[in-house]
């Protein structure tokens, strides 16, 4: 029943124009998911750090969104927006923006109050205390939610093309596995893998360029 | 005339009064010194003269003009030197111009002949984390000048660094502050410093702190002369007896 690694390799080989199509779209569904996912999770932490009222009261709704299975959930976007990309888009925005909402909301507060203190005695506004000192502040935290957020985006994607689609890895998947061919199922399991690190790799490099100033724990 | 005043000042804090009743003033290049125990009131004061407080009662002036409770009219500089670990020296030290809506480089075209005055050449494009605690300590003063007021609070700001450095910098804020005509009115722990760089010098004690004493301070010869003559150590003595 087990493959082993070279028909494993031989099926990727094999089926190697088939699967990157399957992969453009689990990488499409994943991005688009993933921006959607940050630009919430950016909008959310700004108003959980203004206001602490939403901060009191959204940090527990946020955690209990994170305790809903996403293979449960993923079968009920399916009935209600179809088998299209909309369902993937949401599930991955879902499972992502929670990191960077919470990666941010952290980063924001944490700033030192004495800086805040002498920002203020500058003179300095809401949106000015956040453009030169709480947004960049946040950016280390930024880079380590994201880090977690682009692993969560491949599988996100991928459970969700498994409850309903066309194209996909997860759609790849279900089909091979129906038709027994376990040594393509490992070829798409390690092209999954392939691609979260790939955008593990991509997130290092930004981080590397963007917060220079703080060297990276090893 | 008093270029800066504080007039009967009092502030509680949660129902407790935590400085009652300060009066003080500052002249024009003049530099004094607020000193007394841990806990006395002196850190909330400034917060106060530097507006981010308002004060149960009394008031806060600048040239005869009530500013009270207003942020940005003097400049100010806390502790620890405060630069961005993320901005490099020269827009760490032109931040106050990126406050008051300047470009990066219209504003880093106001500060750059300045790097030469304060003893930072060349380190303009540095981060703050290449710099030595001095040249920080340099850098947050520039950037505290660039704040454009002409009085300057400043709350503890060598207490972080060590001795040597320390009277490097002493002689260097007296010469900077007076070519600047900066008034200064800064906190200390420590009496050599306050005999070192003041002109006048307020004790605060009790509690709820308030002023009990105000020593003029007459300095003769460099400060390194004075600090070797028996009238600073009986300046200290005086000052310690006080507290």
């Amino acid at each position: 029943m087990l493959p082993s690694p070279w028909d494993a390799v031989s099926a990727f080989v094999d089926d190697f124009s088939i699967l990157m199509k399957h992969t453009l779209t689990t990488v499409a569904e994943a991005l688009i998911g993933l921006a959607v996912g940050i630009v919430v999770g950016f909008a959310m932490a700004i108003i959980m750090d203004r206001f602490n009222l939403f901060y009191f009261g959204f940090r527990p709704l946020l955690i209990v969104t994170q305790t809903v299975p996403t293979i449960a959930i993923a079968p009920l976007f399916a009935l209600w927006l179809g088998y299209g990309i909309a369902p993937k888009i949401l599930l991955v925005s879902l499972t992502t923006f929670f990191p960077i909402a919470v990666g941010l909301v952290d980063g924001y507060r944490s700033v030192d109050s004495d800086m805040v203190d002498l920002m203020r005695s500058m003179g300095a506004n809401e949106w000015k205390l956040f453009r030169f000192v709480k947004f960049p502040s946040a950016l280390p935290n930024f880079f380590s939610a994201l880090k977690i957020s682009v692993t969560y985006s491949v599988v996100g994607a991928v459970i969700s093309e498994w409850v309903g689609g066309v194209n996909g890895l997860g759609v790849y998947m279900i089909r091979v596995k129906n038709s027994y061919s376990y040594d393509k199922m490992f070829a798409a399991i390690i092209l999954v893998v392939a691609v979260s690190l790939i955008f593990m790799a991509v997130v290092n490099i930004l981080r590397r360029y963007i917060v220079f100033w703080k060297a990276e724990i090893k | 005339m008093a270029i800066f005043e504080a007039r009967n000042i009092t502030q509680s804090y949660e129902g407790v009064p935590i400085i009652e009743d300060i009066c003080l003033a500052l002249n024009h290049g003049e530099v004094v010194c607020l000193i007394g125990a841990s806990g006395v009131g002196k850190s909330t004061l400034f917060q106060v003269l530097s507006g981010m407080k308002k004060p149960d009662s009394g008031g806060v002036f600048l040239n005869g003009e009530d500013i009270t409770g207003k942020t940005g009219m003097v400049s100010y500089m806390l502790q620890k030197d405060m630069l961005l670990p993320f901005m490099n020296v020269i827009d760490n030290v032109a931040l106050p111009y990126r406050l008051k809506g300047f470009k990066k480089k219209e504003a880093r075209e106001k500060v750059r002949s300045y790097f030469g005055q304060f003893g930072l050449e060349g380190a303009q494009d540095k981060l703050p984390d290449q710099l030595s605690g001095g040249m920080r300590q340099r850098a947050a003063f520039m950037r505290t000048y660039f704040f454009g007021r002409e009085v300057v609070l400043l709350d503890e700001p060598f207490s972080a660094l060590d001795e040597l450095t320390k009277a490097d910098l002493y002689e260097w804020y007296l010469n900077i502050g007076g070519e600047l005509g900066l008034a200064t009115l800064f906190i200390s722990h420590s009496l050599e410093e306050a005999v070192s760089l003041s002109n006048r010098v307020y004790v605060m004690s009790g509690v709820p702190g308030r002023i009990e004493a105000e020593v003029a301070i007459k300095r003769r010869g460099s400060l390194r002369e004075f600090c070797s003559t028996s009238e600073f150590s009986e300046y200290k003595n005086r000052l310690r007896d006080l507290l």
